[in-house]
C-alpha cells in the first residue's frame, strides 16, 4: 500500500458535499453530490475511479506538489525535466482531459457549509512566459522560453497562485500559503511504509490517543493483545504482541489485512475532520472479515469525523458494508463512474437505496 | 439466476417473487416476447411479495444500467381483491417517488394494464386478470386441467383440500394450493418441485404455449421501449 498525506492541519474543514470536475483526466464534466460519511467509487476499469480520487485530493491540497504525488500512485515517480516546453508540458499533459491543454482544469469542492475550495490548473496565456536559467550543464544549456503552468486555489474569494518552475536544481514546486485539507490516500501499488506508520502511531501514543486503534485491532483481531513501537534494525518499526509466539513480531510480518486495517485507522486518527482516499479498499482483506472492518473504519471514522473515500471492485465488500451500516444506511453514498462511447460520468445513490439493489442485482 | 446479473436490456419485469420470476423468464423465452431483465421483490429491504415493490423500486435505480430501462412493469397477483391490490401497489409507487433519499421519479397509472407515461414508462401488470380473484398459480391451474396427465391428481388435490377444510380459503391460497399439491403428487421423480426449478427441469410438463398464458404473455409483448 502506498500512502501520501496531505498537511496535518485541519483548519475549518467541513465534510464535502459536492465534488464538481471539469477537464481533468478521463472528465470532461462531472458532478458528484451529496457526498456522506462512507463514499464508495465502483465502476468498471478505466471508468475514472481513481481519477475521481486524485481529483478530490488535488483540489485538497494547497500545492502543485499534489500532482506529483498523483504520479507516484500511478507507479510514475522517475521522470527527467529538459529545457524545452515538450518535457515542461509532459509533466501535466495527462491531467488534462483529452491531453487539451488550452483547456483548464476545474476542480471544486462544496462543503456541508456551502462553502467551495475551487481549483484551477491551466497552462498561462502566451506571453507570461517562465524562462529557464542558463545553465553550464547540459542538461540546461539553453536558455527557451517555457509557456507555465498555474495552479490556483480559490478559497473564500481568496486566490493562491502556485506556478511551477525549473531552475538549475530541477523543479521548483512551491506551497500556497493556503491551508491543506487533512488528507491521506492509500493507492494500490505497495511500498514500504512501516517507518511513517511507526510514526504515525507514536505521534498518536504522545497524546494517549493509540488505545482506540489497539482496542479496536483486538477486538479484529483477537490473536493479537498489544501493539507498540520498538527499534528494529535502528528504524522504529511497529511491533505486535501475538498470542502464543514467545517475541514481538514486526507488524509487516503479520498479515496484508492486519496492516491494512491498522493503516487506515491510524490515517483517522492522524487527520481528524480529514479526508481519507482509499484505492481498492478489499485488497489483502478476507471476505469475512469485511462487515467488521467496515464497522471500525465507520465508527472511527465518525469518531474523529473523518469522511472516507473508497474504490471498490468487490461485491462482496458493497454487501459487508451494507451489513455494517444497515442501522444508517445515509451514511453511505455508491459513486458509480461510468464510461460510454468515449465520454465518462457519474452516477451516485444512497445506502437506502443501493443497498436494497444489492439483492436484486449487479450495482458496480 | 445470481444476485449479480446486470442488466442488460431496456424492459425491467419486477415480480412478487422469485418463483414468479422463474415463471415470467421461462414465458419470455418460450413464447420469443422480446429482451426482458425479470427481478423480483423478495427479501428486498425485508419486505416481500406485494408489499415489497416500494423498495424494489427505490433498490432497481441503483442498478448498473437502470438508466438505460425504458419502460419498468411490475406484475402482481390480483388475490384476493384485484382493485384492493393494484390500490396496494400504486401506494407503493407513490411511496417511492416521496423517497428523498432517490431522484428517480415513477410515472403512476391509472388502473392495471395502462401504460404510465414518464421515464421509464410504467405499467402494472394483475395475475390472473383484471377484475378476477387468484394469483398466478390460478393461470397455472387452468392449463393443468386442460392436461390430460394431472386430471386424476387435479381430483386428488381437490379431495384433500375438501377434508382438510382448506378450499375454504382464499381464492389465490386454494389455487396455491392445489397446484402444489398437484404437481408433488404427479412427480415421482421430484415431489418437491416448484415453480424455481419447474421450467429448468421439466420444461414441457405445462406447457407455456396454452392459451391459458395468452394474454399475460400479450400484454408483456406490448410493453413499448
Amino acid at each position: 500500500m502506498k500512502v501520501a498525506t496531505l498537511g496535518s492541519e485541519c483548519s475549518g474543514y467541513r465534510m464535502i458535499k459536492t465534488v464538481t470536475i471539469k477537464n481533468f483526466r478521463s472528465f470532461a464534466s462531472a458532478k458528484i453530490s451529496n457526498m456522506r460519511r462512507i463514499n464508495v467509487v465502483v465502476g468498471n476499469n478505466a471508468s475514472g475511479k481513481t481519477a475521481l480520487l486524485e481529483a478530490i485530493f488535488l483540489a485538497a491540497g494547497a500545492s502543485p506538489e499534489m500532482a506529483f504525488k498523483l504520479r507516484t500512485w500511478r507507479n510514475q515517480e522517475v521522470f527527467n525535466i529538459s529545457n524545452e516546453q515538450n518535457s515542461y508540458d509532459a509533466l501535466w499533459t495527462d491531467f488534462f482531459h483529452m491531453f487539451d491543454q488550452r483547456s483548464k482544469i476545474d476542480i471544486s469542492l462544496i462543503d456541508s457549509h456551502g462553502d467551495q475550495r475551487k481549483l484551477e490548473i491551466k497552462f498561462q496565456d502566451v506571453g507570461a512566459d517562465l524562462f529557464l536559467p542558463l545553465t553550464g550543464s547540459s542538461q540546461f544549456s539553453q536558455p527557451q522560453p517555457v509557456v507555465p503552468i498555474e495552479f490556483k486555489w480559490k478559497v473564500h474569494g481568496k486566490e493562491y497562485v502556485s506556478v511551477p518552475e525549473i531552475d538549475n536544481h530541477g523543479l521548483k514546486l512551491r506551497a500556497t500559503q493556503l491551508a491543506p485539507i487533512a488528507a491521506l490516500f492509500y493507492s494500490t501499488a505497495t511500498q514500504n511504509l512501516n517507518q511513517q506508520y511507526a510514526q504515525f502511531f507514536s505521534a498518536l501514543s504522545a497524546k494517549k490517543l493509540e488505545k482506540d486503534v489497539i482496542e479496536l485491532i483486538r477486538k479484529e483481531f483477537k490473536f493479537i493483545e498489544n501493539i507498540e513501537v520498538l527499534i528494529k534494525d535502528g528504524i522504529p518499526t511497529l511491533h505486535a504482541t501475538v498470542q502464543l509466539l514467545p517475541e514481538k513480531v514486526p507488524l509487516y510480518l503479520l498479515s496484508d489485512g492486519v496492516n491494512k486495517l491498522i493503516n487506515i485507522l491510524l490515517g483517522i486518527a492522524m487527520f481528524p475532520k480529514g479526508i481519507i482516499i482509499i484505492d481498492e479498499i478489499e485488497n489483502g482483506l478476507y471476505f469475512e472479515r469485511m462487515p467488521s472492518v467496515w464497522r471500525s473504519i465507520h465508527a472511527f471514522a465518525r469518531k474523529y469525523d473523518v469522511q472516507i473515500i473508497a474504490s471498490t471492485h468487490s461485491a462482496e465488500c458493497l454487501r459487508a458494508l451494507r451489513d455494517a451500516l444497515s442501522s444508517t444506511p445515509d451514511d453511505a453514498l455508491l459513486i458509480r463512474t461510468m464510461i460510454e462511447n468515449g465520454v465518462t460520468s457519474t452516477e451516485q445513490f444512497l445506502g437506502s437505496s443501493f443497498f436494497k439493489a444489492l439483492e436484486m442485482g449487479e450495482v458496480r | 439466476m445470481t444476485a449479480n446479473e446486470p442488466l442488460t436490456t431496456q424492459r425491467l419485469l419486477l415480480c412478487e417473487g422469485v418463483e414468479d420470476a422463474q415463471f415470467f423468464r421461462a414465458l419470455i423465452r418460450i413464447r420469443n416476447l422480446g429482451a426482458f431483465d425479470v427481478r423480483w421483490v423478495k427479501d428486498v429491504g425485508g419486505t416481500a411479495g406485494i408489499s415489497g415493490f416500494k423498495d424494489a423500486l427505490i433498490g432497481s435505480v441503483a442498478l448498473s444500467n437502470f438508466r438505460k430501462i425504458k419502460h419498468v412493469c411490475l406484475i402482481a397477483d390480483c388475490d384476493n381483491h384485484y382493485g384492493e391490490a393494484f390500490k396496494n401497489i400504486k401506494k407503493q409507487i407513490v411511496e417511492a417517488n416521496s423517497d428523498q433519499t432517490v431522484e428517480a421519479r415513477f410515472p403512476v397509472p391509472d388502473a392495471p394494464y395502462k401504460l404510465a407515461n414518464g421515464s421509464p414508462l410504467l405499467t402494472v401488470l394483475m395475475v390472473p386478470s383484471a377484475n378476477k380473484k387468484g394469483a398466478l398459480e390460478s393461470l397455472i391451474i387452468e392449463a393443468m386441467r386442460d392436461l390430460k396427465f394431472f386430471q386424476k391428481a387435479l381430483t386428488c388435490a381437490a379431495e384433500a383440500l375438501t377434508c382438510s377444510g382448506a378450499d375454504k380459503w382464499q381464492q389465490q391460497k386454494v389455487d396455491k394450493a392445489t397446484m402444489i399439491t398437484t404437481l408433488a403428487i404427479s412427480n415421482t421423480e421430484d415431489p418437491a418441485i416448484n415453480l424455481t426449478r419447474l421450467w429448468g427441469r421439466q420444461p414441457d410438463l405445462i406447457p407455456l404455449t396454452h392459451k391459458a398464458f395468452d394474454d399475460i404473455a400479450k400484454a408483456l409483448s406490448a410493453l413499448k421501449t
